[in-house]
């Protein structure tokens, strides 16, 4: 099985659902897009006011939210499949991946491959385009990528192992719900909370990787470099994924 | 009035099955309380008007909890939905009644088990900012609330309505998430907005919603009881009009 | 990679396995359970090219065999062969020489024509365009579904989609195929067609069949071999002609009657309709014509002596298990 004809063909099957149902992929898209917009603003007119917060100006923080949101659409497109295992599991749909010459985890991200993700990402380039700008800072294309791509890497790695828990024939949705109530945490720069919280969100639950890392490292605060916020995706991607192969092993072992 | 606080009743014990989520909401709530307070502690860091401010800010957060906007919505949306509404509109009390009934229910469960919990964890991190807080606040706080409260159900009940129309009905809360959030006052005060936005601002319901009590309260720039009153007499009135729409289209639609 | 021609298709030796149930709640999030055997004891062997039919009750762990020889679980116990090889540690690579149908389960995207989902098949089985194309052509003439290929999934009628379904399942040519309940919900002609194209299949291209069905007329339309789980082991394993020494008795005797008398020994009671009722009997202990002189009595208005059907001979023995 050719990988990429496989993706080719999902990516178009997925588009073409969409294209089925515009007018409800067109509505969700444009609700979330303008809420994440609304936010960008509120806070772009909070930092006019008051200069900064904990260190961090308007066009820095622009910068984070934007980068944010860019990781997160990317997170969306080709990871989003991933909360679906709950209910294919539980309706034993997911046995249809296993019967074929190829990767589950492969075959469920790809067939949840999201399609209305592109104007999110727009946004968030944007943002950060502008902030740049506003700036004048001109970080490294290839650092900016190879940062992006780890912050999404960590989005990816803390969902797989929180939806991996459906292998244990547990509801994963209230931890899931949980996860994203802290990417609200961390719609803002870590240095607003006390010690012992960013502690939290840097070790025992690494969310900070996703976003605040990689823009504090590309804007040069925080004195570490970028070396932290590189390897911190692809090492807790590594990570879930050992927890996936772990879990359906259970699953298949001693599987309901 | 028996009847209203019979959907009361049932509403309250409504929300009492689904207590199990219970804790899950709580600690959202308490997330977004705690992410607040420490953004403005932040913020106005040195700043003269700081412990106002923050004390703004877990207000803010914490009494629309009271409002129940989604079970008020849900009350009409869920039975157009599962085209259950006619069998409600035979009732002996107006649907406008028992939506306010349902939700009232709803309020009293997350006065008690939401508003309150987050609301004490928002003043453990903002404690001396309390300072302020007097009689003369409190009498100004109270009469805001009960409008806000009757205006947040006015809207919510209105867009519910309009569920009969519209077929993707969480677009439309959305959209009124997104207004509520730049026009509403309750994320940025009031008093630092651009004049023209704040002309917007004070234009919509909104504000009077989430801005009035809070600012009461935390004493930032007040916001006018008439007005207000205004927007909810305003609402009142639109939500007549689109309920002798509705009921009509609903029994055409079978619904 | 040709085994040799008497080497069995499929082969379960000594498999135990059992299940996790739910039982209550324990704390927040998960749920107790408990483990219920399902499998206790499993030998079976299919050879290549024939169409075994796998009966038993609701739940009795026909699902699980399946899953087991398709690699989807390990068996607590025992050993599982796939043409030769064990199907959970080389389930990439056998993969590909199997096809299965989960007749409740489908395997299509609901919003899409048919032909976007076998695309989407020969991409992941790696097939060529042009065996591809051959195959589709084939299998869409012999199922009748040409006008069919550019229809969203969901306005197909469930015959419909079956067939999508059965094709699906044998688009890359597989030599061993999987049914799970493949003509569950189908009205009359719709499941007459579907045979008889699976009985096509099978003799034209010596696929192995191994089914499972409910619908007893499915396996003793297309099954040449039988096997019957009951209490988590195979307790029969053989021709359809061989059940009846299981069952006691290989003839009955059909009495057109009404209302119908009890019969006389040695004749037992077996079936009762409205208008007519059958009776077994052991023929090598009593002769037909026998039989029908002691059915034949006052209100019988005509006797024939037939051979019974599968289920009576399944419900008979499951009978005599639970006695």
């Amino acid at each position: 099985m050719h990988t990429l004809s496989v993706l080719h063909q999902l990516a178009r099957m997925n588009l073409l659902r969409a294209l089925h149902y515009r007018a409800d992929f067109l509505a969700a898209a444009l609700g979330y897009l303008l809420s994440l917009a609304a936010l960008a603003f509120m806070m772009g007119l909070l930092l006019t006011t008051f200069r900064q917060v904990a260190g961090w100006g308007l066009y820095e923080y622009l910068f984070l939210f934007g980068f944010t949101a860019s990781a997160r659409a990317l997170w969306d497109t080709f990871f989003g499949g991933v909360l679906r295992l709950f209910e294919e599991v539980r309706s034993g749909r997911f046995d249809r991946y296993l019967i074929r010459p190829s990767s589950p985890l492969f075959l469920l991200l790809a067939e949840g491959l999201g399609t209305d993700t592109l104007l999110e990402l727009a946004l968030g380039l944007s943002l950060v385009y502008l902030a740049l700008g506003g700036l004048g800072a001109e970080p490294s294309w290839a650092l900016f990528l190879a940062l992006l791509a780890s912050g999404t890497l960590v989005l990816a790695a803390l969902h797989l192992f929180v939806n991996a828990l459906a292998f244990w024939a547990v509801d994963p949705n209230p931890l899931s719900f949980v996860l994203w109530r802290l990417d609200e945490l961390v719609r803002y720069p870590l240095d607003v909370y006390p010690g012992w919280l960013q502690g939290l969100l840097t070790f025992a639950v690494p969310y900070a990787f996703v976003g605040y890392y990689p823009a504090a490292a590309l804007l040069g605060k925080g004195g570490v470099g970028p070396a932290p916020a590189l390897l911190a995706g692809p090492g807790l991607f590594a990570l879930a994924l050992g927890f996936w192969r772990v879990s359906l092993a259970r699953y298949q072992g001693t599987g309901s | 009035m028996s009847a209203v606080l019979a959907y009361a009743r049932a509403g309250l014990l409504g929300a009492l099955a689904y207590r199990s989520g219970l804790w899950l909401t709580l600690l959202g709530a308490g997330v977004l309380v705690t992410v607040q307070v420490l953004l403005w502690k932040a913020l106005t860091a040195g700043h003269p008007q700081s412990a106002a401010y923050v004390l703004f800010a877990v207000l803010a957060r914490t009494y629309p909890l009271v409002y129940a906007e989604r079970a008020v919505f849900d009350f009409v949306a869920r039975r157009v939905r599962e085209g259950e509404l006619a069998i409600e509109l035979t009732r002996p009390v107006g649907l406008a009644a028992a939506a306010f009934g349902h939700g009232l229910g709803h309020a009293l469960f997350r006065a008690l088990f939401l508003a309150l919990p987050a609301g004490l964890v928002g003043l453990a991190w903002a404690w001396g900012d309390l300072a302020g807080v007097d009689a003369g606040r409190l009498r100004a706080f109270l009469p805001a609330f009960a409008l806000a409260f009757s205006l947040a159900f006015l809207i919510n009940h209105a867009l519910s309505l309009l569920a009969l129309w519209i077929g993707r009905p969480d677009g439309v809360l959305e959209a009124r998430d997104a207004l509520a959030l730049v026009l509403g006052g309750g994320f940025v005060p009031l008093g630092l907005y651009p004049a023209w936005l704040k002309t917007a601002a004070l234009a919509s319901p909104f504000a009077a919603v989430y801005y009035a009590p809070a600012a009461a309260l935390a004493g930032l720039e007040p916001y006018p009881l008439t007005l207000q009153a205004f927007w909810v007499l305003a609402l009142a009135l639109l939500t007549l009009v689109l309920s002798r729409r509705a009921r009509a289209r609903a029994v055409l639609a079978g619904g | 990679m040709e085994q040799a021609a008497s080497a069995p298709a499929l082969e379960l030796t000594g498999v135990h396995r059992a299940y996790r149930v739910a039982a209550g709640r324990r704390g927040f999030f998960s749920l107790r359970t408990r483990r219920v055997p399902a499998l206790a004891g499993v030998d079976l062997r299919v050879g290549r090219g024939e169409v075994f039919g796998l009966v038993g009750p609701n739940g009795a762990g026909k699902s699980t065999l399946v899953k087991l020889l398709t690699g989807l679980l390990r068996p607590d116990a025992g050993t599982v062969r796939l043409l030769g090889e064990d199907p959970f540690r080389h389930r990439r690579r056998l993969a590909r020489r199997y096809g299965v149908l989960f007749g409740q389960k489908s395997q299509l995207w609901w919003d899409l024509p048919l032909a976007e989902s076998f695309e989407l098949l020969r991409r992941i089985y790696g097939v060529s365009r042009a065996d591809h194309e051959k195959r589709l052509e084939r299998l869409a003439a012999a199922l009748e579904l040409e006008p069919l290929l550019s229809r969203p999934v969901r306005q197909l009628s469930l015959g419909q989609r079956m067939r999508g379904e059965v094709a699906a399942a044998l688009l890359h040519d597989p030599e061993v195929v999987f049914l799970d309940e493949p003509t569950i919900g189908l009205d009359v002609v719709a499941k007459q067609a579907l045979l008889r194209f699976l009985l096509e299949e099978n003799r034209a291209r010596g696929t192995t069949v191994f089914l499972t069905s409910h619908d007893l007329e499915d396996v003793e339309r297309l099954a040449t071999r039988v096997g019957v789980l009951a209490g988590g082991r195979l307790v029969y394993q053989g021709s359809l002609r061989g059940l009846t020494a299981l069952a006691g008795f290989d003839r009955v005797v059909r009495v057109h009657c009404g209302p119908c008398p009890e019969p006389p020994p040695p004749l037992e009671p077996l079936t009762r309709a409205q208008h007519w009722a059958d009776y077994a009997f052991d023929s090598r202990r009593l002769d037909p014509e026998q039989a029908l002189r002691l059915a034949s009595g006052p209100g019988v208005r005509a006797v024939e002596v037939r051979e019974p059907e599968l289920a009576a001979l399944i419900a008979r023995i499951y009978e005599r298990r639970e006695s």
